[in-house]
């Protein structure tokens, strides 16, 4: 988990920079001096202790943030690359324009704070440690998903359209936020009602309660896998995918893990030889 | 966004018109990333007028035009979804809401002045 997120961290703050310096650079909204409502932050963060109009202290948040994941994915300084993460990720998420997603990865990074402080971040991968830890900050990464998904499917039950099982089909008609053409879709209205009503069934109950049960766990995590890559591929929802996912991993255990490593070495062995195979006639 | 799904498709649009009179459109959604278009959807849905022309003055200052800029403005347009079973009658946009950033030349070729118009059209 730590590695993924830091890994995630690096990208997520590359993204992150143009949109900084449109608002908070030297030339950005803040410093054209009109009246900018910029999103007040409750606490104090690095654009209003240092300033919020300068290319310089953009890039400083930037490259903090990229530095901090990658410390954080490496293993290094667990304790302090996590507050630095947090710090930079909370500078940026209480500014710019943010939606559920961002809200997540702030999230995560007040929970990996928890962790690190904890010394539940593990060692880097050259120093083996088979050290066992106090389960509470794993279980704080998969309560807080839990949480997310069961309020997020209370909240759709107040809209008409997802009671009526509507709200697909008003999703996939709108060009505006899909990468592809779906509207062909929405002349299927029994597919969409039905795929409506699974994403209820999903968030309400099925993730909630049998992610906690050890025979079903796998088959909610790919449930939620596929259903997240489906949406990711699909619509331009950014940023909440990718941390969703990165929640799952508080739900693997060791096993699972040596599972899919095994399962991709073979498949990699089988593959692969295949492949040079196929390649080799062309090159002659 | 997606707990209570807007019931139309929108289109946001940037219009250029340049001094010797030639005007161009471009899509946002061709141009800007999602979190951008997020935020510009924002400018609409919550009115949010003066933060618009702050972005337009922006814009305008990072563009590159063979001529002087005479004006430049966002717009967004709508179409309705009709609901499940039913065909869509309309197919064309309509305009819904647009902000305008008119540029006034001086006659000193390095000041400009900016006149803010476009009240948002409903």
């Amino acid at each position: 988990m730590r590695m993924s997120y830091g890994a995630y961290l690096i990208f997520y703050f590359w993204n992150l920079q143009p949109v900084m310096e449109m608002l908070l650079g030297t030339s950005g909204l803040v410093a054209l001096g009109d009246p900018f409502p910029q999103q007040p932050s409750p606490v104090p963060t690095i654009f209003t202790v240092l300033s919020d109009r300068s290319d310089t202290v953009v890039w400083f948040v930037t490259l903090s943030g990229m530095f901090s994941g990658a410390i954080l994915a490496s293993g290094l300084f667990n304790r302090i690359a996590s507050l630095v993460a947090w710090i930079c990720v909370s500078s940026v998420v209480t500014t710019i324009p943010s939606n559920s997603g961002d809200f997540l990865v702030q999230c995560y990074a007040i929970l990996m704070v928890f962790a690190g402080l904890a010394g539940h971040l593990g060692k880097p991968v050259w120093q083996c440690s088979n050290r066992e830890h106090s389960a509470w900050s794993l279980r704080l990464f998969q309560i807080q998903i839990v949480f997310v998904y069961f309020f997020s499917g209370w909240h759709k039950l107040a809209s008409a359209a997802w009671h009526n099982g509507s709200a697909f089909h008003y999703v996939v008609s709108q060009e505006f936020w899909s990468r592809f053409d779906i509207t062909w879709l929405a002349s299927y209205p029994f597919l969409t009602s039905a795929i409506t009503t699974f994403v209820l069934f999903f968030e309400l109950l099925l993730f909630p309660v049998l992610i906690w049960v050890p025979a079903t766990r796998r088959l909610m995590l790919g449930c939620g896998l596929l259903f997240h890559l489906m949406i990711f591929a699909t619509l331009k929802v950014f940023v909440f995918h990718q941390i969703v996912l990165l929640f799952y991993l508080a739900f693997l255990t060791p096993e699972d893990i040596s599972w899919c490593k095994n399962h991709l070495e073979s498949l990699m062995k089988k593959r692969i030889p295949t492949l040079l195979n196929d390649l080799l006639p062309c090159h002659k | 966004m997606y707990k209570n799904p807007d019931h139309f498709d929108q289109q946001i649009n940037y219009n250029i018109v340049l001094a010797d009179g030639v005007s161009k459109k471009s899509s946002a959604t061709l141009e800007d990333s999602p979190r951008m278009l997020y935020f510009l959807e924002g400018l609409f849905t919550q009115n949010r007028k003066q933060e618009a022309i702050s972005y337009l003055k922006w814009k305008a200052t990072h563009l590159e035009t063979p001529h002087p800029l005479k004006s430049i403005s966002l717009q967004r347009s709508t179409l309705e979804t009709p609901p499940p079973g039913i065909l869509r009658t309309a197919h064309e946009y309509a305009l819904q809401k647009e902000y305008v950033l008119d540029f006034i030349s001086s006659n000193s070729a390095l000041q400009q002045d900016y006149k803010i118009s476009g009240a948002p059209r409903e």
